[in-house]
């Protein structure tokens, strides 16, 4: 598990990048970080993997302090957005440094992953493309067989299908080695589909988290119409995160928290009653929205 | 923690793995260069050469300048790119460990490039004919470069790790080395004229004629000399000595900043906040400290030229700071980084160095030498330390009568120059005194070569016994064997005269003797000989001897085996290359062998030719061989 208490870190003694951020990750599972652009998604992940000092606050990964731990960095691995290689390095000089510097290191898994991709193991990485270069590094970061896997823009610059064939071996790292996995998007619609947890930094704290199966069964679009004029105030009972109203058609947004809306509506005998499901992006949209925010401003 | 925790073997593998090219290149040149400029000096030099440290060192000096830059850059340069840190400082490894495993594996592959180096020298000194590199020398070589390389490593590794920018480091790699000794060097600057005062209180130095003309003469007594600054620099800057010499105090300092240039590079890099990379010197006041610091020389400049009332001077150095406070902030910054701020900066703090510098010239006191205080002057190579001759030589040193000399002179650990006037007869007692010197020091222990010949047990015991109580007396045609020793960093000589020992003067004529037979055949002969008397008549003739000697090569070669040769006051060299010779002890007995090979010969076409040959030179006045 991974706890973080109160971090901080700022860059030029004035703005804060990191500012009190609290948040735990629990272990097996994948958790996305979204956020716009300097929201610290990056920063967050270089001060796990103490790259950066943070100004203050800690981070724990199984009770233990993370900084420049030799050991627990042994079970640690870290892709950044911006991906480096050695110069002149092909992809079995990359995986022969991680190699030297990971115990658990997979080599067979590099071989066996490289030749379904079509990687040529012995060209230099500089000659093949962003994606392929991607590829390197996931490769690489998965063969370590590291219990926890840190990704910023993981699925960068990946087609649609190597993005499927690396989100079923995140899948398998998840099942077989019990990783878990932090990874960083823009892209909401990309983390909806693996992720497990999501949190939204947002100003250098998590503003919003929660689990996805959480988030997506317990919201709902609902369209209805009722033979009688109705209002806002019809629907006492149920939580309505957002409420619009065309003609005689109403949409609600509605939270769950527990009960069973369906019932409730049922009862009030609806001319139509649809229940839409919400892509995750609405979910925020929606939450954002309830918690007094512009999602617009955050994402 | 213990060292092996802290070295990770692996990471310096890959490290050294990934760099292989680079390093194999930099680190290559100075050995392959090396191995040039002795196969050069073997082919060139065709009589014994003895290299000093000066001949060995220059190509590994100017490697002092790029090989440990390129190696710290190598192992730290990771800390320039944002992506690199993120790469490097990821993965499994703590802080500690990457400084030393990288601070280690540096010196280890220093220890092995000076390794390489050392076994050239030992190599070639041990298979060439002509080349003279004793063991010593390679050991007073493999120390201090190795310290100066790795002084060098650390300085640069910490100029790294306090700036996240190659060219930043360059100018703090500069600063580390260049800013202390620049301000000690300062008031020798500033120091622009060099009149002091000697001063001498006993009868045995007072100058026999002196001027005295600024103090009330009392001890003081007027006399020119400049104070030089200490030039026991670090090895990078020695380069400001007129040589590159051995310097046992430049190694000590280099070993002390070493371990705190080491101690603080660990410090900072530990310390380090990773996010500095790809600028140069991110706080604005770090940018306008170092830049301070780095017009101390400019601003020197400005101080000279006004000093020196040269309108166009000033211009030029005021014009030189300016373009250096723009070239600074591009290079640091790349853009012109707040111009009327910046260069208000620049004009204080000049102005605040001119200020400065006034203030040391106005408080400056005349300076005086107490002869009494004077440890050494040394000239021409002759270093005088006996308190006497020392007061001898300033006593006489107001006379202008005989020949001037330029002197050092050591005194409290400091040095001044001078030129001074000497007396012939003070000079011949200081150089019986300094001959002494050298023979009454003599171990042939320590003897690196004489005259060629193996040093055997017999040899050396000879020469010992010889030199037991004799002076050095540097006449060439007296000279039995030349020996140099290789002591205290640089070489001795000592010459042994012939008659001296008639063991040891038959040693050196049959070794000699022996070796130059076996290479007699088809050698063209060329002599010398030695003793007022001496003469060969016509056979004195190259041509002429070389053509008895050749003709009756099996008789010559049986005279001078069984000839029971030794020295006599006449004596001939028979050189068969430049550096083989026959010595022929007795003339006149020669004279008669040589004889008889005439009498065998003289109705030869080839032998009358030769001689009509030689007659027509004669009356042509052309007579040039020897």
């Amino acid at each position: 598990m991974i706890e973080i208490k109160s971090l901080s870190k700022c860059f030029d003694k004035k703005k804060f990048v990191l500012e009190n951020l609290n948040c735990t990750i629990t272990n097996n599972a994948i958790y996305g970080l979204v956020g716009a652009n300097g929201a610290g998604k990056s920063t967050l992940l270089r001060l796990i993997n103490s790259i950066y000092t943070a100004d203050s606050g800690t981070i724990f990964i199984d009770g233990k302090d993370v900084y420049d731990n030799e050991e627990l960095k042994k079970e640690m691995v870290f892709i950044p957005d911006d991906l480096f290689f050695y110069p002149g390095y092909s992809l079995m000089d990359m995986a022969l440094y991680y190699e030297a510097l990971y115990p658990k290191f997979d080599m067979n898994y590099v071989l066996k992953v490289a030749g379904k991709l079509k990687l040529d193991t012995n060209a230099k990485i500089s000659s093949f493309s962003k994606g392929m270069k991607r590829q390197c590094a996931l490769i690489c970061a998965l063969a370590t067989r590291a219990k926890y896997l840190f990704f910023d823009e993981t699925f960068d610059g990946l087609d649609p299908v190597v993005r499927k064939y690396f989100k079923s071996l995140l899948a398998d790292a998840i099942s077989k080695d019990e990783a878990t996995i932090i990874m960083t998007s823009h892209n909401l619609r990309e983390l909806e589909d693996i992720c497990d947890n999501l949190g939204l930094l947002y100003k250098g704290k998590i503003l919003f988290e929660s689990d996805i199966d959480t988030l997506k069964t317990n919201m709902f679009k609902v369209q209805i119409s009722l033979k009688n004029d109705f209002n806002k105030e019809t629907f006492k009972g149920i939580k309505i995160l957002s409420y619009k109203k065309v003609g005689s058609v109403a949409t609600l947004i509605i939270d769950e928290n527990g009960k069973d809306s369906r019932k409730i509506l049922e009862g009030l005998k609806p001319i139509i009653l649809d229940y839409l499901p919400l892509t995750l992006e609405e979910v925020f949209i929606y939450q954002m929205e309830a918690l007094g925010y512009e999602f617009n401003e955050i994402v | 923690m213990s060292l092996t925790k802290l070295f990770n073997f692996k990471y310096f593998k890959e490290n050294v793995r990934k760099s292989k090219s680079l390093l194999a290149f930099f680190l290559g040149c100075v050995p392959l260069f090396n191995i040039l400029a002795l196969v050069i000096a073997m082919i060139s030099n065709k009589e014994i050469t003895f290299l000093t440290f000066n001949n060995i060192s220059l190509i590994t000096f100017l490697g002092l300048y790029i090989l440990p830059v390129v190696l710290a850059v190598s192992l730290f340069g990771f800390l320039f790119k944002r992506k690199s840190v993120d790469f490097v400082m990821s993965k499994p490894l703590s802080r500690k460990t990457i400084y030393f495993t990288n601070i280690l594996g540096g010196i280890i592959i220093l220890v092995i490039f000076m390794f390489i180096n050392f076994m050239i020298y030992t190599l070639f000194g041990l298979f060439s004919d002509i080349l003279i590199i004793p063991f010593a020398l390679i050991i007073d070589y493999f120390v201090y470069f190795l310290i100066s390389y790795i002084f060098m490593f650390l300085v640069s590794t910490l100029a790294i790790t306090l700036v996240g920018n190659f060219i930043s480091s360059i100018v703090i790699i500069l600063l580390v080395l260049c800013l202390v000794p620049f301000l000690r060097t300062l008031p020798f600057i500033l120091d622009l004229d060099n009149n002091g005062y000697i001063y001498c209180s006993k009868e045995e130095c007072k100058p026999t004629h002196y001027n005295c003309n600024a103090k009330d003469c009392g001890d003081y007594y007027n006399f020119t000399y400049t104070e030089l600054p200490n030039l026991n620099e670090v090895a990078p800057l020695s380069i400001l000595n007129s040589n590159i010499a051995y310097n046992e105090d430049a190694l000590i300092k280099m070993v002390v900043l070493s371990f705190i240039y080491a101690f603080i590079g660990f410090y900072t890099f530990i310390h380090r906040k990773m996010e500095n990379n790809e600028t140069n010197f991110k706080s604005e006041k770090v940018h306008y400290f170092v830049k301070c610091l780095t017009i101390v020389p400019f601003s020197l400049l400005v101080y000279i030229t006004i000093l020196e009332q040269t309108t166009v001077g000033v211009i030029i150095s005021l014009a030189l700071l300016f373009i250096y406070s723009i070239v600074y902030d591009l290079v640091t910054r790349k853009e012109i980084y707040k111009f009327l701020k910046s260069t208000f900066v620049t004009l204080a703090i000049l102005g605040i160095y001119l200020g400065g510098y006034a203030l040391y010239d106005n408080h400056k006191n005349t300076s005086y030498l107490d002869a009494s205080k004077i440890d050494k002057i040394s000239f021409n190579g002759v270093e005088v330390t006996d308190k006497n001759l020392i007061y001898k030589l300033i006593k006489e040193s107001f006379l202008y009568e005989d020949d001037g000399y330029s002197i050092k002179i050591e005194a409290k650990n400091k040095v001044y120059t001078s030129y001074i006037n000497i007396k012939s007869a003070t000079l011949e007692e200081i150089k019986t005194v300094y001959n002494q010197k050298v023979v009454k020091a003599f171990d042939i222990n320590k003897v690196n070569y004489a005259e060629g010949i193996p040093l055997t047990k017999e040899y050396k015991k000879l020469i010992n016994e010889t030199v037991k109580d004799k002076f050095d007396s540097n006449d060439n045609s007296q000279t039995l064997i030349t020996s140099y020793s290789y002591k205290n960093h640089h070489y001795e000589r000592l010459t042994i005269e012939k008659g001296l020992n008639q063991k040891l003067d038959n040693y050196v004529l049959n070794y000699y003797n022996k070796n130059a037979l076996k290479l007699l055949e088809n050698k063209e002969l060329y002599f010398s000989y030695y003793g007022s008397n001496a003469t060969l008549n016509d056979l004195q003739n190259k041509n002429l001897l070389n053509y008895l000697i050749t003709e009756n090569l099996a008789s010559f070669k049986n005279y001078i085996s069984k000839s029971n040769n030794e020295y006599k006051e006449q004596y001939i060299n028979l050189y068969v290359d430049g550096y083989n010779k026959i010595i022929i002890g007795d003339t006149s007995k020669f004279i008669q062998e040589l004889k008889e090979y005439e009498l065998k010969v003289k109705d030869t076409d080839t032998y009358k030719e030769i001689l009509k040959q030689y007659q027509e030179s004669i009356s042509a006045g052309d007579i040039y061989e020897y």
